[in-house]
């Protein structure tokens, strides 16, 4: 087992390198040029060497701030309110494949109630909706909320 | 007669440059408590921070969206047994990196197995973006060997890697939020956002002054661009101080305001510090005077 030893002396001027010195330097360029490169052309995609996103979206002052959630209703006649944890999710997993009209595909929809149903057999759910919560800034101080239903497993069919 | 130095003065004047920035010793021991650090931050994350990331075993696979190296990897949507096992796995791992004992293999696998379990938590449509640092710095301990000449150089390395990737966040964070945000990010309500979405009992207090965030966005972002300062291992020690006291405000205040701490990125800081005085084995050996009365003292 290796001990502490004297403090090795830088080495002299093109006398000595480290063992493994050329590697390493090689590493080290490519790993802060991945860095690099993914913070200014990659996305998320390039995950490790993505850029660093965390606040970067701008809000306007007056503007509005949304976020998602569920209602469920079960057979018996409960509602419960969902948020994206009771299926395994995070919010933001579900905020991220939100597609035209902040809508998820009827899939997505139905394996949600599916994954729900599959531990909930007793009181299964019967509807869910996907709904966007939101408040309004005025000068940035929030303001008055609102709630839209953005969509409702089963899929409404019209006539 | 030229006075111009010769291409190899400048050949040799560069690389020893590079050699003493790189390859700068430290103690072996301060190595050894970084990666013990390293290791029970590892686990922390599973078992705590990540909690989520357990729940991915029972999420709908229509929700799967694997990122490119999971492409690559042909990596499936996990189960709740293959998350439960890829969990056992790295806790088990980092008990053996914490021994030190066959550390480059030791960290390898722990590097292989939380990658594995970062993969499978980000390819659901949401990248957390605390956790190049960590990934680094397992990456450069099992390279890292802890006997053999030039071992002293060697950890330098791997703590420099460390160094360079964690402040390099900072600034390339700034530069994030013009790049989606746009030059008006400052003065804009984005920290009313993140407060109104996530927020704490402080954070909830501060909607109520939506000026002191702007103020704070300002200061944010100057302390994410003044924190380049700690590439500097020549700059002067009360700049450097002032930048690490920076960084830790931020991360203190980001935490108040909504509750996330960036732990796996914050912890790496640790390489900052002289972390071998934490070291029994490295203060016996110091106190015998086997580093002289300057590492003593130090």
């Amino acid at each position: 087992m290796a001990g502490p030893r004297a403090s090795e002396a830088p080495p002299a001027l093109g006398v000595t390198r480290t063992p493994g010195a050329g590697w390493r330097s090689v590493l080290a360029v490519v790993l802060i040029a991945m860095t690099v490169v993914g913070s200014v052309a990659f996305t998320d995609d390039a995950w490790p060497f993505a850029p660093f996103r965390m606040f970067s979206v701008a809000v306007k002052p007056n503007g509005r701030v949304v976020k998602v959630d569920f209602l469920g209703t079960t057979r018996s006649g409960r509602d419960l309110r969902l948020d994206a944890a009771a299926f395994g999710l995070r919010r933001a997993e579900v905020e991220g494949q939100q597609g035209r009209g902040g809508r998820l595909t009827d899939a997505q929809m139905a394996a949600l109630v599916a994954e729900w149903n599959r531990t909930h057999r007793s009181d299964p759910l019967v509807t869910l909706q996907f709904r966007r919560l939101g408040r309004r800034l005025t000068d940035g101080m929030p303001g008055a909320s609102f709630v839209k239903v953005i969509q409702t497993w089963p899929p409404e069919t019209s006539g | 007669m030229s006075t111009t130095a010769p291409p190899d003065v400048h050949r040799t004047s560069f690389r020893s440059l590079w050699d003493r920035y790189w390859f700068e010793p430290v103690p072996v021991e301060r190595v050894d408590v970084f990666a013990r650090i390293i290791a029970v931050t590892v686990v922390v994350t599973v078992l705590f921070t990540d909690v989520w990331a357990r729940g991915h075993g029972s999420a709908p696979s229509e929700f799967y969206r694997p990122v490119l190296v999971a492409r690559v990897l042909r990596l499936p949507a996990p189960t709740t047994t293959t998350t439960t096992v890829v969990m056992v796995a790295v806790i088990v791992v980092a008990g053996w990196a914490c021994t030190r004992r066959a550390p480059r293999a030791a960290f390898g696998v722990l590097l292989a197995s939380y990658l594995v379990w970062l993969l499978w938590a980000f390819s659901w449509s949401k990248v957390d973006h605390d956790r190049l640092t960590i990934v680094v710095a397992l990456l450069v301990l099992a390279l890292t060997p802890r006997t053999g000449p030039g071992v002293e150089r060697q950890s330098g390395w791997a703590l420099r890697m460390v160094q360079v990737v964690f402040v390099l966040a900072y600034p390339f964070s700034a530069y994030s939020k013009i790049r989606f945000g746009g030059w008006g990010w400052m003065n804009s309500a984005t920290f009313a956002r993140a407060i109104v979405r996530r927020g704490t009992s402080i954070g909830d207090w501060l909607l109520s002054a939506p000026s002191l965030l702007v103020v704070a966005q300002w200061a944010f972002i100057m302390f994410e661009v003044a924190a380049v300062i700690l590439l500097f291992p020549g700059a002067p020690r009360r700049l450097r101080n002032l930048a690490i006291l920076g960084v830790i405000l931020l991360h203190v205040m980001t935490y108040l305001m909504i509750g996330i701490s960036f732990l796996p990125h914050t912890i790496c800081l640790a390489a900052f510090f002289p972390l071998e005085r934490l070291s029994r084995q490295w203060r016996d050996q110091a106190a015998a005077g086997r580093y002289g009365a300057q590492a003593a003292g130090a």
